[in-house]
């Protein structure tokens, strides 16, 4: 089978749907494959849900330019599709004089983007803004700017609506091997076929695999570092109010850890210790890393009970390149090949991705019209989480499946399971990540049976083959 | 949102909130005052609460006899049912609003029926526990398919005749890890063998001697998982042998976590009723009793699991305290202690104790007097009870089993060295 289309995404995490959704604007051929079951499985999936104003950056990159840029567009993008989103603010606190004059320095990469509100402030400060913060720092960095959001419904968002503006979407299709061809490039997949006028390579972690293919070796990924995030419990939802974090190293600014309120009451712990991976597909959480996290953010939160809070934990891989900067190119041997090599924050980052891949697609001899039909919105999943008492009952009046609550922890209904479905979720992890069932403190120890039922009742399978993930993962063998 | 202010809302007497054992036992005892308008609300369609899908030896303390789990919670079911107690199932409590100063409570339901609001005088919490996933157990590795907890298995097994996997490993010896190789061997699952990370185990030793020769699979003591393999699915399990350091291996697609029990008392969250940091369910006073007036808890909601019959037990005692409170109408001054606990006593329920009705008449009852659980199974040591500086008990203890709950013989504490501004430490000592 063949398949002819004018441009072919290789990629369906954040940075290659925002290309979608972008492109999708156009009168142009759009397909985009993904070799997981369903998008935002790779570096995406481990993000830790906040929205960077860009001080970490180094004024001149390409990374700050785009974080800027992301900045600005994402205004727009969270009103039209529906994002979930909450301007907490961010702190960067610093324990040392030395610490003291990098902040000074983030200060002014931000202050070079123009980002607002920025100041330093002194430990008294510090206490009233987060009673329990480590008394010890000596100033922080506050940037009222940064928040956090929902990172999963965004990636969702470019999928449903790049989808529903006519991107066509292959899940499950692996790239085996791309022949360039004059004007053109063969790409051979699982699933057949495809002709490409154009190709952008947002495959992430294995952009460098897939740029070899097309024989365009313009860069190499380097991911041999795995660093973790732990989620806490609700109980501690409330410990801290702003995004607050503490270099790790005062010379790097890219390593620091972090404690942070999620956007559903939650809170996040992470730092950049990292270790060795074992390959590109280990996103195993070693007890190392583990202690290490607890560790780091207890010196973010000296007298907060951390360790009997943790509900879940997760690892990934960051696909950094041998450049240190994000690569949004078009190829300097085949112009037709353009990469979006980006990794976090990716996903503040990825309108202004998305818009740089389509000026230089455009620059490269694509034409493209504007669509007269192109629909910029789009609705999130109707929730209990998001309505009110009243608001309950009209969606259960309209369909009663919406009183039937699932998810206990996260307060999920069959309702929202079966839209959930009806979207394009085809897996357990696929629901979890639209709706939030299973992402609570049980993490789908009760409901797990459940949801599983419902996804087979509506795909019209056995439970049997429903999987956690796609392939071989099956819930029940 | 303030439900109370609804001007809809249904007005109760008592609220029972939770079907299980100990909810349907207080229904049972408020139903004996028919002028009591009360109700019961139950998230699940049926009602019973987790016996449902458990095995044998229910109903031994409560009912007198020996039931299954399913007959257990059906003969439960039937009882409750006959009463005129408004039972509610599929009808999840989504909040609780206490009412300010001696006003009736709130609450906020949702079912397939709608969205509908109750006040009520009187608010029994009665919603349980449950066991803690792979992932608060900080259990290493990736995260494939293919791990549960045994009420996971249990669901899958008794209520829906699946198999999850075809071999397993048991991570933990709690008295719950019984029952989940009783449903693996129920499900034709091959147990591959039991991990329990300290050298004693959870529960008590002879049982867990005679499933092992009968099922023919190890136990493995002071040992921890190293990590959990497998990208899909689980594909084994290493372990390491915490003493001598030796790592190994073990073939499974299947990883059962069991025991470590929480109380699911999420509806207490942003509410003013206290919240014992240790359980982390409601604090109560011997009534049964939280922090905020006429809003009553029981059963596992307290502390985590344990047995169903001492819920039930509970949750009687929990209605007659109610039915006092309806008759005497007196708010009441008791000078109440405060009870504390120190690692590795896991923590002692009820919280608080009126020191004039303890010396007066002492409760011994396994369900309604203090009772401490250790977090682990513990050898010849001593329980101290302290106020302050002063010791006012002590006990050598040649065996404490993580699980068992211990009543406290409170009247034979030095209670006139009490100081009620200190309460009352519970701690162990070797």
């Amino acid at each position: 089978m063949t398949k002819a289309t004018d441009v072919l995404i290789i990629g369906g995490g954040v940075t290659g749907l925002s290309v979608a959704r972008e492109l999708s604007k156009y009168n142009v051929h759009v397909t985009l494959v993904e070799k997981e079951t369903d998008v935002g499985w790779g570096q995406t999936k481990a993000s830790y849900a906040i929205r960077h104003p860009g001080a970490r950056w180094a004024p001149g990159t390409l990374a700050q330019q785009m974080i800027a840029e992301g900045n600005r567009l994402m205004e727009q993008i969270i009103e039209d599709l529906d994002i979930e989103f909450k301007r907490s603010g961010e702190l960067v606190l610093a324990f040392s004089k030395e610490e003291l004059e990098s902040l000074k320095t983030m200060k002014r990469h931000a202050e070079h983007i123009k980002v607002e509100g920025l100041e330093i402030i002194g430990n008294s400060e510090i206490m009233r803004l987060e009673p329990n913060v480590n008394p010890a720092a000596i100033a922080a960095l506050y940037m009222p700017t940064a928040g956090i959001f929902n990172p999963f419904d965004l990636v969702f968002a470019f999928f449903e609506n790049a989808r529903e503006n006519g991107v066509e979407m292959m899940m499950d299709t692996r790239v085996k091997g791309i022949i360039p061809e004059r004007n053109k490039f063969i790409v051979e997949t699982n699933r057949g076929e495809i002709r490409a006028d154009y190709i952008v390579n947002a495959a992430g972690l294995f952009a460098e695999k897939i740029a070899g293919m097309a024989g365009v070796r313009d860069f190499k990924i380097t991911y041999t570092a795995k660093a973790s995030c732990l989620i806490l419990d609700s109980l501690l939802g409330g410990t801290v109010q702003h995004i607050v974090t503490a270099l790790n190293d005062p010379k790097a600014f890219l390593r620091y850890k972090l404690a942070t309120p999620t956007f559903h009451g939650k809170m996040l712990i992470y730092t950049s210790f990292s270790e060795p991976a074992k390959g590109i597909e280990d996103r195993a959480v070693s007890k190392g890393m583990f202690d290490a996290t607890i560790e780091s953010a207890k010196a973010l939160l000296p007298d907060v009970d951390l360790e009997r809070h943790v509900i879940a934990s997760f690892a990934g891989l960051t696909a950094r390149n041998d450049r240190g900067d994000f690569i949004v190119e078009a190829s300097g041997k085949n112009t037709a090949f353009v990469h979006a090599a980006v990794p976090p924050p990716g996903i503040t980052c990825s309108p202004a991705v998305g818009q740089r891949v389509v000026e230089i697609l455009k620059s490269n001899g694509l034409s493209m019209n504007e669509k007269t039909t192109f629909n910029p919105y789009r609705k999130s999943i109707r929730s209990l989480r998001k309505s009110s008492a009243t608001q309950m009952g009209e969606l259960v009046r309209e369909a009663p499946c919406f009183g039937r609550v699932v998810c206990r922890c996260e307060k999920v209904s069959e309702g929202e399971i079966i839209e959930a479905v009806r979207r394009g979720a085809t897996t357990l992890d696929g629901v979890k990540f639209r709706t939030r069932a299973g992402m609570g403190r049980c993490q789908m120890n009760y409901c797990g049976p459940e949801v599983t039922a419902i996804l087979a009742g509506e795909q019209n399978q056995a439970l049997e083959s429903i999987t956690k993930k796609g392939r071989g993962s099956n819930y029940i063998q | 949102m303030n439900p109370t202010s609804h001007k809809e809302s249904v007005s109760l007497d008592v609220a029972i909130v939770g079907g299980g054992p100990a909810g349907i036992s207080a229904g049972l005892e408020l139903s004996r005052r028919t002028s009591l308008k009360v109700a019961l609300f139950e998230r699940e369609e049926q009602l019973g609460g987790i016996p449902r899908f458990c095995h044998f030896f229910f109903g031994m303390r409560d009912r007198k006899r020996v039931y299954s789990g399913p007959a257990y919670a059906r003969k439960l079911s039937a009882l409750i049912q006959e009463t005129p107690i408004q039972i509610h199932t599929g009808a999840m409590v989504m909040n609780v609003v206490p009412g300010s100063s001696g006003k009736a409570h709130g609450l906020h339901v949702l079912s397939p029926r709608g969205s509908e609001f109750y006040s009520s005088r009187f608010i029994l919490l009665t919603t349980g526990c449950f066991e803690s996933s792979r992932q608060a157990r900080h259990i290493p590795g990736s995260r494939p398919a293919g791990i549960f907890t045994t009420g996971t298995l249990q669901q899958l097994v008794n209520l829906r005749s699946l198999r999850p996997g075809r071999r397993a490993v048991i991570i933990g010896s709690e008295h719950v890890a019984l029952s989940s190789v009783l449903t693996l061997r129920r499900a034709g699952v091959s147990i591959a063998g039991m991990v329990e990370e300290h050298q004693e185990l959870q529960t008590y030793d002879c049982p867990v001697e005679m499933i092992r020769r009968f099922c023919g699979f190890p136990v493995y003591r002071d040992t921890s998982v190293k990590k959990i393999l497998g990208n899909e699915r689980v594909e084994g399990i290493e372990l390491l042998r915490k003493k001598s350091g030796e790592h190994f291996l073990m073939d499974c697609d299947t990883v059962v976590v069991t025991g470590k029990f929480r109380p699911d008392s999420s509806l207490i969250e942003n509410t003013p009723i206290e919240q014992d940091t240790e359980t982390c369910g409601p604090v109560v006073d011997m009534d049964f009793k939280t922090s905020v007036p006429n809003i009553y808890a029981a059963g596992n909601v307290l502390r985590g699991a344990d047995m169903h019959d001492l819920c039930a037990l509970e949750g009687r005692s929990a209605a007659r305290s109610i039915i006092k409170k309806l008759d005497s109408n007196d708010a009441g001054t008791e000078t109440s202690i405060s009870m504390k606990v120190e690692s590795p006593v896991r923590y002692v329920v009820p919280q608080k104790l009126d020191q004039e009705r303890m010396l007066k008449s002492p409760h011994r009852k396994l369900f309604q007097g203090p009772a401490v659980q250790v977090e682990k199974t513990l050898k010849n040591g001593i329980m101290e009870a302290w106020s302050g500086m002063e010791k006012i008990w002590e006990r050598r203890f040649r065996k404490l089993i993580a699980n068992n709950r211990y009543p406290l013989p409170v009247e034979k504490f030095d209670w006139n060295r009490v100081d009620p501004r200190d309460g009352v430490l519970i701690r162990i000592t070797f």
